[in-house]
């Protein structure tokens, strides 16, 4: 109350939960209301039998879910690892360029705006085994027969998938980069180059401390979007192994009403690995914040 | 020969994007299109024709784009309030109000949606366009709530302070002082709100129960095993329309602020 009449328009205001009780209320009715039912029902009723047991077994201790999620893990690891990477050296590359800066800003909206169900779609026929891809090396006498063509579609190692994310990801990232990047001064970097400082050091000790924390959000949000993904890999994966929200949505789609707990059991299984995740890089931001402020 | 080596790496970033794209273009155009040649032998324009003769096609664009503008209206209406509210907040419970209102972000669209199904079936807001913008609203509600928040925090409480002591109206004060230096972030909130809200494929389906029809419900046959051609066709149409949507969009808002 005492900081509330510090503010000013908050005092004439007075009570700031009016402004943020709506979007509270909204949530708990329509979310959270859903979602813990969600979660119990996984456990089964009436409707629901079996939910997290899966022929009497145990879901988590299935051999299909252990596998499953090893395989999640790795794509979306790799995924986001690889667009992390590639947005990092592209915002090297351009930042200092206003024409290609502002030229790649417009061009970038173009995968944002593309649905992932419609991105899948178009991947499917740019890469697939007959693709436009395919086409191109043959033309060029590189592969020689249609047998020789790179598998990309439904590929055990999921690679249609990872191609797929780096696709709609990167531009995510380098957009939240280049955001990030609006009110850096770039004449420090001149200073420290002035100074004797090599390229590689003054990026390292001034750019990069301040996109880290976007850095990491980026990739978090990536990462646990992937990790519980449906549409992409529901057309470009393997059928097994799976990816888990893949899984978890056959299960929902089947019509099986005893499979439906299953699928929700599965969800609250990726929505625990989800929030591991959150915590553990939320944790490094933290610290990274609070480190800021004591320097 | 390092400037060289840059510009190989950019335009090969920039050909990787665009070549999805071009690829369907082509195959929406193509009528025979067989291996190996990277240029159909027969051009037709029968699947656009197919898609502009279907019934169903100018009541998806009206249903998408109305549904699209609906829920960006109604997140607005929440979160500008809400954003404000907590970027200005200084309690404890801060960080337990933004996980309670980010949370859709980490928890998976199953979860929720069956449930929600049948709580909607309960309220009789099933097959109906409430149900469905409600619904849209859910996923992307915390990505716009998180844009707005962060343009708020940068907003200096100083501006409150003068304008509240020079006898302002603190309402009015809000709209022409605070507001329109989150211009940027509230037009990106608009935007992402309305792509989370196209690409909304099952949740559309559940709640509108087949009935409220979008580009994305139309798509899907087509993706799923249907005619492959009138499937690219249609996904151009979505990209074109979106492009032009969010054009639009940007005009109108960013034409205020030059008026302004």
């Amino acid at each position: 109350m005492k900081q509330s009449k510090k503010n000013g328009l908050m005092k004439s205001l007075n009570k700031k939960i009016f402004l943020i009780l709506p979007i509270i209320i909204f949530n708990i009715i329509f979310f959270f209301g859903s979602f813990i039912i969600g979660i119990f029902s996984s456990f089964g009723n009436t409707f629901y039998e079996n939910g997290w047991f899966i022929d009497n077994n145990f879901i988590l201790l299935d051999k299909n879910i252990l596998r499953n999620i090893i395989f999640t893990f790795k794509i979306s690891s790799i995924a986001t690892f690889i667009s992390l990477v590639l947005a990092l050296i592209l915002l090297y590359l351009i930042f200092n360029n206003t024409h290609l800066k502002v030229f790649l800003k417009k061009f970038l909206y173009l995968p944002l705006l593309t649905p992932y169900l419609l991105i899948a779609f178009f991947m499917m026929y740019a890469f697939s085994t007959s693709g436009l891809f395919n086409r191109i090396l043959f033309n060029l006498g590189v592969i020689h027969d249609l047998s020789q063509g790179i598998v990309f579609i439904n590929d055990i190692s999921g690679r249609g998938i990872v191609l797929a994310y780096i696709w709609k990801t990167t531009p995510f990232i380098l957009l939240v980069l280049i955001n990030s990047l609006e009110h850096f001064d770039f004449k420090l970097l001149t200073i420290a180059e002035s100074l004797g400082s090599s390229k590689l050091q003054s990026y390292n000790n001034i750019l990069w401390p301040h996109i880290k924390s976007s850095f990491l959000y980026s990739g978090m949000i990536v990462f646990t979007f992937i990790f519980s993904a449906v549409e992409i890999p529901l057309i470009l994966g393997p059928t097994r192994p799976q990816m888990i929200g893949h899984w978890a949505f056959q299960n929902f789609q089947n019509g099986e009403i005893a499979l439906r707990s299953q699928s929700l059991a599965i969800g609250s299984v990726i929505l625990f690995l989800n929030i591991i995740i959150t915590l553990f890089i939320g944790y490094k931001l933290l610290r990274q914040v609070s480190y800021e402020k004591n320097n | 020969m390092k400037k060289i080596i840059k510009y190989i790496f950019i335009s090969s970033f920039i050909v990787y994007i665009i070549f999805p794209i071009i690829t369907n273009l082509i195959l929406s155009f193509s009528n025979v299109w067989q291996w190996p040649n990277i240029w159909p032998e027969e051009i037709t324009l029968k699947h656009y024709n197919n898609i502009f003769n279907q019934r169903n096609f100018l009541k998806a664009i009206l249903n998408t784009t109305t549904i699209g503008i609906m829920v960006i209206l109604l997140n607005y209406i929440l979160v500008i309030p809400s954003a404000y509210g907590v970027s200005r907040l200084k309690s404890k419970y801060k960080a337990i109000i933004i996980t309670i209102i980010i949370l859709p972000i980490i928890v998976p669209p199953i979860l929720v949606l069956l449930n929600l199904y049948n709580h909607f079936l309960v309220w009789d807001l099933t097959d109906h366009y409430i149900g469905v913008v409600i619904a849209h609203m859910i996923p992307s509600l915390p990505y716009m709530f998180i844009l707005l928040y962060l343009g708020f925090e940068k907003v200096d409480p100083n501006y409150e302070s003068i304008f509240l002591s020079l006898g302002i109206n603190p309402m009015k004060g809000f709209f022409t002082v605070i507001l329109p230096q989150v211009k940027e972030a509230i037009i990106l909130g608009g935007i992402m709100t309305f792509l989370i809200s196209i690409s909304q494929y099952l949740s559309t389906l559940l709640i509108g129960g087949g009935k409220i029809l979008t580009m994305t419900l139309l798509l899907t046959p087509y993706i799923q095993g249907g005619n492959a051609r009138i499937g690219a066709a249609y996904g151009i149409l979505l990209i074109l329309l979106c492009t032009f949507l969010i054009y639009l969009y940007e005009r109108i808002l960013l034409g205020g602020k030059k008026n302004a």
